[in-house]
């Protein structure tokens, strides 16, 4: 989705660069007056007042009315399992939304009533319009009626997701689907078809997925099979595929994509608990982040032959306006960690399309690669930038800076006056450093062990720690060391350009926070590393 | 004032065509009053140039034929842009298109607090000197594209970047416009 105020501005560029104004035709009202005593009249049209918003649904709220985003969004949450309560939990209206078995939701607006399906409480009988997802959950029955008139009765002993016209999937936790699905052969909209054993239950095979009119990529079979075995995918050529075993199944048809996308062995028992109950945005962020990095990408690290499922559905979620900027940002950067083709492959393709998505240490850690356009990007960045905007490209300018780029070395300047307090200003400095201008390090260095002082002296030890800990992090960024301060192993190097701030905000200083640290030891820690 | 339009009692209906004397000129008047704007709305939304003033002719004569009721200036403006609306998107439809923004009223609500702050001089002030800062191949680029009316394989030729390159740069320029004209509006 374009946001009005990127159209604005290209209006403002066309009146100011290219004379584009608002200033009329002499033509028009003579044409107009001669069509008039002409008698052309036209009909009139269904021009009336914005009807209300549904109540507790904001303005911009497009996840009610992007709900093919969700499903987008389902197939890799799907993969990681735990990500599914990203689209089902959260931002529900308050005190709202909630319906009780057997209460039928019938026809638009649809808003309240999505919201009100996502919500676990019972069983529901609904119309559905295209698109619209429903999820109920273990041990309830669900009836749902397509738009088309078809209807689908799910017995679940798990969470079950439900996407008219789009998608049907299946997250099935502990391998116990019980399924009946009416008519015997119900034909989706766009052509996928499920056939089910009159009734299939429990431990031995869950159910079978035919879908034949699904060309190209995939024709087959799925088969889930229980926890502990093996799952097996068999694809339209009559080639059976074993794929990682688990406890968890998950199964996504999308006739959009002509895929499915069917892998995971991961332990997701964890994140069960949050399944259905509302998250606070961090919650969710937390959750996507570990999902992806812990999941759907260690998968692939794992078994890299399984991009050919993942990338198309990973693709889909990120180009996906429905799903917010920053939550894309947040695998984006996992991506850009990931040194694999695919992985670089899935960042340039959002890059082409979505430039602005791509955050900056993402674009540095593929230009440090040497990946031709990200090589070129950095340097646009720079040209973009202009001194006293905002937050500097700091990782772009230490990237660039250490290849001799005198812009860029005025950049970390100004960042160092410019990035807050907490550490930015050590970070920029220790850029600095590593250019080669020593006094700008030592009066930062200064001026960063004054201010943990009187922190210290105040007793907010926790502002304090966090200061000790970018100072940590600098100390290691200048010398381009080996960094040990992390717990997690990737991190014990030497930091990259692309690496400093994201790791020391979110990783490092998180997990020595866990660790509460006395006046004593944190002035112990400021001078060992430096700090006079 | 633009009268003397139809007047209906109760809101924009439709009604039968004026035909007194003296209509022909409102007519004038009333496009006069208002093409400006349109002109801008209709662009804003992604009509191109070569078709503003057919849409235009359309919304007018549609407008005419609703015998709409004249309050004031403000209420004829936002009858004409929500018929333009509906006009643009009719046109899209017949093209197999889609609109570029998918909230088309948050689009126009957008667009009014532009317009009716001065006519949107205060934002284009802003954004000339913010323009004014801008250097090197971003400037480059947004001239390319805004004066020049290049398209992005001309300008990666003129530029050496490569097309996606120049898809970056572009955003990337009016990305911080934006963040400027924000600044400067506000302060």
């Amino acid at each position: 989705m374009i946001d009005p105020e990127d159209l604005l501005m290209e209006h403002g560029l066309r009146e100011l660069l290219g004379g584009d104004d608002e200033g009329g035709s002499d033509e028009l009202p003579r044409r107009v007056r001669e069509a008039w005593e002409r008698g052309e009249r036209r009909p009139a049209l269904p021009v009336e007042a914005p009807a209300p918003r549904p109540l507790g649904v904001p303005a911009n709220d497009v996840w009610w009315r992007r709900p093919r985003g969700v499903a987008a969004a389902a197939a890799l949450v799907g993969l990681a399992g735990g990500v599914l309560l990203w689209a089902t939990s959260g931002e529900a209206p308050e005190g709202g939304g909630r319906t009780g078995p057997g209460i039928s939701v019938n026809g638009p607006p649809v808003a309240r009533a999505t919201r009100a399906l996502r919500l676990p409480d019972g069983a529901l009988t609904a119309e559905l319009p295209v698109g619209v997802a429903a999820f109920v959950p273990a041990g309830d029955d669900i009836t749902v009626e397509l738009g088309s008139g078809l209807r689908a009765t799910l017995r679940v002993a798990s969470q079950v997701r439900v996407e008219p016209d789009d998608a049907l999937a299946l997250l099935a936790g502990g391998a116990e689907v019980e399924a009946e699905i009416e008519p015997a052969d119900v034909r989706l909209a766009r052509g996928v078809s499920l056939r089910v054993p009159a009734r299939s239950r429990g431990s031995v095979e869950l159910f079978e997925a035919v879908s034949p009119e699904l060309g190209g990529g995939f024709v087959g079979a799925v088969r889930v099979r229980p926890a502990g075995a093996a799952w097996a995918v068999v694809l339209g050529n009559g080639i059976e595929e074993d794929l990682a075993a688990g406890e968890v199944a998950t199964l996504l048809l999308s006739p959009a994509g002509a895929r499915v996308a069917a892998a995971s062995d991961l332990e997701i028992g964890e994140e069960i608990p949050y399944l259905g109950k509302p998250l606070a945005p961090r919650e969710h962020l937390e959750v996507l982040e570990r999902s992806y990095r812990e999941g759907v990408l260690a998968a692939l690290r794992e078994a890299p032959e399984l991009w050919v499922f993942a990338e198309q559905p990973m693709l889909a979620l990120l180009e996906d306006n429905g799903v917010p900027a920053f939550a894309r940002q947040r695998i984006l950067l996992a991506l850009g960690g990931d040194t694999s083709l695919a992985a670089t492959e899935v960042v340039r393709e959002i890059w082409r399309s979505a430039p602005e998505l791509v955050p900056e240490p993402v674009v540095v850690a593929l230009a440090e690669r040497g990946v031709h356009e990200f090589v070129r990007e950095v340097e646009v960045w720079l040209d973009v930038w202009e001194p006293g905007a905002g937050e500097p490209p700091f990782a772009i300018a230490l990237h660039l800076g250490l290849q001799g780029d005198d812009r860029a070395t005025a950049l970390l300047r100004d960042a160092m006056e410019v990035l807050p307090d907490e550490g930015g200003g050590i970070l920029a400095a220790a850029g600095l450093a590593r250019i080669g201008d020593l006094v700008a390090w030592e009066d930062e260095l200064a001026r960063h062990a004054e201010k943990t002082r009187a922190l210290i002296e105040l007793g907010n030890l926790e502002s304090a720690a966090m200061f000790v800990d970018a100072l940590a992090y600098a100390a290691a960024l200048k010398e381009g060391t080996a960094f040990e301060g992390s717990a997690i192993p990737s991190l014990r190097r030497a930091p990259l350009p692309s690496a400093p701030i994201e790791h020391w905000t979110n990783v490092h200083h998180m997990e020595r926070l866990q660790t509460e640290r006395s006046a004593q030891e944190l002035e112990a820690e400021l001078v060992a590393l430096g700090a006079r | 004032m633009a009268a003397p339009l139809r007047r209906t009692a109760a809101g924009p209906r439709p009604s039968p065509a004026p035909d007194g004397e003296g209509d022909g000129e409102a007519v004038e008047r009333l496009v006069r009053a208002h093409q400006g704007e349109l002109r801008g709305f209709l662009r804003y939304l992604g009509c191109p140039a070569s078709e503003v003033d057919d849409l235009l002719q359309e919304v007018f004569l549609t407008f005419l034929s609703a015998g709409f009721e004249e309050r004031d200036a403000r209420s004829t403006a936002r009858f004409l842009r929500s018929i333009a609306r509906h006009l643009f998107l009719k046109s899209l439809r017949r093209r197999e298109s889609r609109p570029r923004l998918e909230d088309l009223e948050a689009a126009e609500s957008v667009w009014v607090r532009f317009h009716e702050d001065g006519g949107g001089a205060p934002y284009l002030d802003a954004l000339r000197r913010c323009l004014d800062v801008l250097q090197g191949r971003a400037r480059e680029a947004l001239e390319l594209r805004y004066t020049g009316g290049l398209g992005r394989g001309a300008i990666a030729a003129r530029l050496d970047l490569t097309e996606s390159g120049v898809h970056s740069i572009l955003v990337r320029a009016r990305k911080r416009l934006r963040e400027c004209v924000a600044r400067r509006t506000e302060a």
